[in-house]
């Protein structure tokens, strides 16, 4: 692939990705064609409901994605100009040593058997500038520090199993400080917590973002926390991009009608009601609709949206949208 | 709709407690909760997980019986498990549960599954029970020919469609709602929650809506309690409690909220930062539960536990703050 005008700013870049998984029925053809960038010191969100691609796409950044029963169909992931899909040796450490990713349980991140103390202890062992023996338990104490944790002391000799589910979560999150990564993942890391602690988390997450120019991809359930949290955002539907652009924009003026019925389904505080949500589910990515993969439950299809893949249409320079609505125009469908 | 309009509320909890016994102590779940329900009034229970919201619904259905306290349903004590209730009374409190793969069984098809509770309830049989089967499924909008389907040929939303059909299968008057949409898609959901509020305006059904999402309180409830550790921090009409939230965890909860635009920000009140997590419901803090996390914790307040008063017309806040009696 021709990589012309290399950005330096440029972090993360996914260029026509293609992703399936392999299965007894033949083959799911979850991410089609999907572009994606990261620009170092941006914070992304990451939009769409359950079974949207979103952890495919995040666990092939990271390049911990089963494969089989998923396959590489096209495309390339290039971190810091490197191509991570090549599976030589000095890509997967730079991504083990540059990426972390925060999941969305984070008991089932943390092994039960081992203490705090050794999870940490162990990133500062083979970190690349390995720390001395010494020293580790002060940097451990720092990190859980910045993390706002309540007696770190106790806690880096407590087991998973002793803490709660947010404080299990602020463990993670420290680990992700002792690695000092330039990327955070952040795979819906509040779904599994209550209102109160993920207002915590976030905020948290966000104020270390911030303070220390890293780079994060958040995916959320909670629009309203990528809303506040995000520089831009992606909105995906059944492993097609649907809508990109600066946060701002795409939540004042969503243009796919499939962001759209999602914002207006999201039960507002203002009290005036929910919408009758979208009709119809999600297609089986076994057969997927030929055109866009939203047609079928779109209220505003054309006979276009059935036949042909759409076409990126620019709103404005931050703001573009797949649908033939916005920008089939030359096809001659009126 | 059976019974004739009476000024006897549909529900009356009083004073319920539930206790259950752990390797590591007594585990206080609900410590004393009143509240009262009216016909055709959807009520939300709103709390965080282990507030014990849930174990409110469970004694009502009778999955199990409280500890003190008590459950008058259209005045008659109903404090019993279920299988010591009588079958009417069970006939006229139903559930509907929060996963809807882990509550349908997936060696029945969606027939049966609705079948089951007609044949029990209503005694029906042959041509009627066929008609009965269908005219439920239409009630909740799914199509006919799901009637032969198994439950993991469907989708979620669909599956919590069965469950809501099951439930009114048997003509309840009652139905305990334990976080009907929390583990449905925000579309899905907002199908799921239209389809209980056109239902209850069809069929005047009361609710008791569990759930721990304030946004969807707001579009679909007649009135809220919020629950803290086992206990009612605050009740107050939707409006009310909305615009007029007194209890310093409302208030946090309400800010705790990501919203999705800025006129929403608004509706937010802004002076009260999250901190702190549930203490251990084993180890109950003396006093208000609260008071750990609250921002406005008085030297009372560790000592003496608030009680309800009544602040405005409808509106109890169980809170130092706010009470007349304390000094």
């Amino acid at each position: 692939m021709a990589n012309q005008a290399k950005d330096p700013q440029t972090l993360l870049d996914v260029r026509d990705l293609s992703i399936s998984y392999k299965v007894y029925e033949g083959m799911l053809r979850v991410l089609q064609h999907v572009d994606f960038r990261v620009e170092s010191g941006e914070r992304i969100g990451l939009v769409g409901e359950a079974g949207c691609g979103k952890t495919t796409l995040l666990k092939t950044i990271a390049r911990i994605l089963p494969m089989p029963p998923a396959r590489i169909e096209s495309g390339e992931v290039r971190f810091k100009g490197r191509n991570v899909l090549d599976r030589d040796k000095t890509s997967h450490r730079m991504i083990r040593r540059d990426v972390s990713m925060v999941l969305q349980d984070p008991t089932a991140s943390l092994n039960p058997t081992l203490t705090i103390k050794s999870f940490m202890g162990d990133i500062l062992k083979n970190a690349a500038h390995p720390v001395a023996k010494a020293e580790r338990k002060q940097r451990m104490l720092e990190a859980l520090e910045k993390v706002s944790m309540p007696s770190p002391e106790r806690v880096l000799g407590s087991y998973p199993v002793q803490l709660s589910g947010g404080m299990r979560q602020r463990v993670c999150i420290a680990m992700c400080l002792l690695k000092d990564v330039d990327l955070i993942l952040a795979d819906e890391p509040t779904t599994s917590l209550d209102v109160t602690i993920e207002k915590q988390i976030l905020q948290l997450l966000n104020a270390l973002v911030t303070e220390n120019r890293k780079s994060m991809v958040l995916v959320s359930h909670a629009l309203g926390a990528v809303r506040t949290m995000t520089d831009r955002a992606y909105v995906m539907y059944a492993g097609n991009l649907a809508e990109k652009g600066a946060t701002a924009k795409v939540f004042e003026c969503p243009a796919h009608p499939y962001t759209i019925g999602l914002f207006e389904a999201t039960p507002k505080l203002s009290g005036e009601g929910v919408s009758d949500g979208i009709a119809g589910e999600l297609p089986s990515y076994l057969d997927p609709p030929p055109g866009c993969r939203f047609a079928p439950r779109c209220p505003q299809a054309k006979a276009i949206c059935r036949e042909k893949k759409p076409a990126a249409a620019d709103l404005d320079g931050s703001h573009t949208v797949f649908c033939w609505v916005h920008g089939g125009r030359q096809e001659g469908d009126a | 709709m059976t019974v004739s309009e009476t000024t006897t509320p549909i529900l009356e909890v009083s004073q319920l407690r539930k206790e259950f016994q752990t390797r590591q102590g007594t585990l206080v779940a609900v410590a004393g909760v009143d509240f009262v329900i009216d016909e055709s009034e959807i009520y939300g229970l709103v709390g965080e997980s282990g507030s014990g919201k849930s174990t409110v619904g469970s004694m009502i259905v009778g999955m199990y019986p409280s500890n003190g306290g008590q459950i008058l349903y259209r005045g008659q004590d109903i404090d019993r498990p279920a299988s010591k209730r009588s079958k009417e009374l069970k006939r006229q409190i139903q559930l509907v549960f929060q996963d809807p793969g882990g509550s349908l069984n997936p060696r029945q098809t969606i027939r049966q599954i609705l079948s089951l509770p007609l044949k029990l309830h209503q005694g029906l049989n042959g041509a009627a029970l066929e008609k009965a089967v269908e005219e439920t499924i239409e009630k909740v909008g799914l199509p006919m020919s799901y009637l032969d389907k198994y439950p993991q040929a469907i989708g979620g939303g669909e599956k919590q469609l069965v469950c809501i059909g099951r439930a009114l299968a048997p003509d309840p008057s009652f139905i305990v709602l334990d976080e009907p949409t929390s583990a449905l898609d925000v579309s899905i959901q907002a199908k799921i929650s239209n389809k209980l509020l056109e239902l209850q305006e069809q069929l005047g059904l009361s609710y008791l809506f569990i759930t721990h999402n304030l946004c969807l309180v707001r579009n679909l409830v007649h009135r809220t309690a919020i629950m803290y550790l086992g206990q009612l921090c605050e009740t107050a009409t939707t409006e009310e409690f909305f615009t007029n939230p007194l209890h310093p965890y409302t208030q946090m909860l309400l800010a705790s909220i990501p919203v999705m635009s800025e006129q929403e920000e608004e509706y937010k009140p802004s002076e009260v930062e999250s901190v702190g997590e549930i203490p251990n419901p084993i180890h109950r803090p003396d006093g208000c539960g609260f008071h750990t996390r609250c921002p406005f914790c008085m030297d009372v307040c560790k000592t003496q536990p608030p009680t309800m008063t009544e602040v405005g017309p409808g509106h109890h806040v169980s809170c130092h703050l706010h009470s007349a009696t304390t000094t």
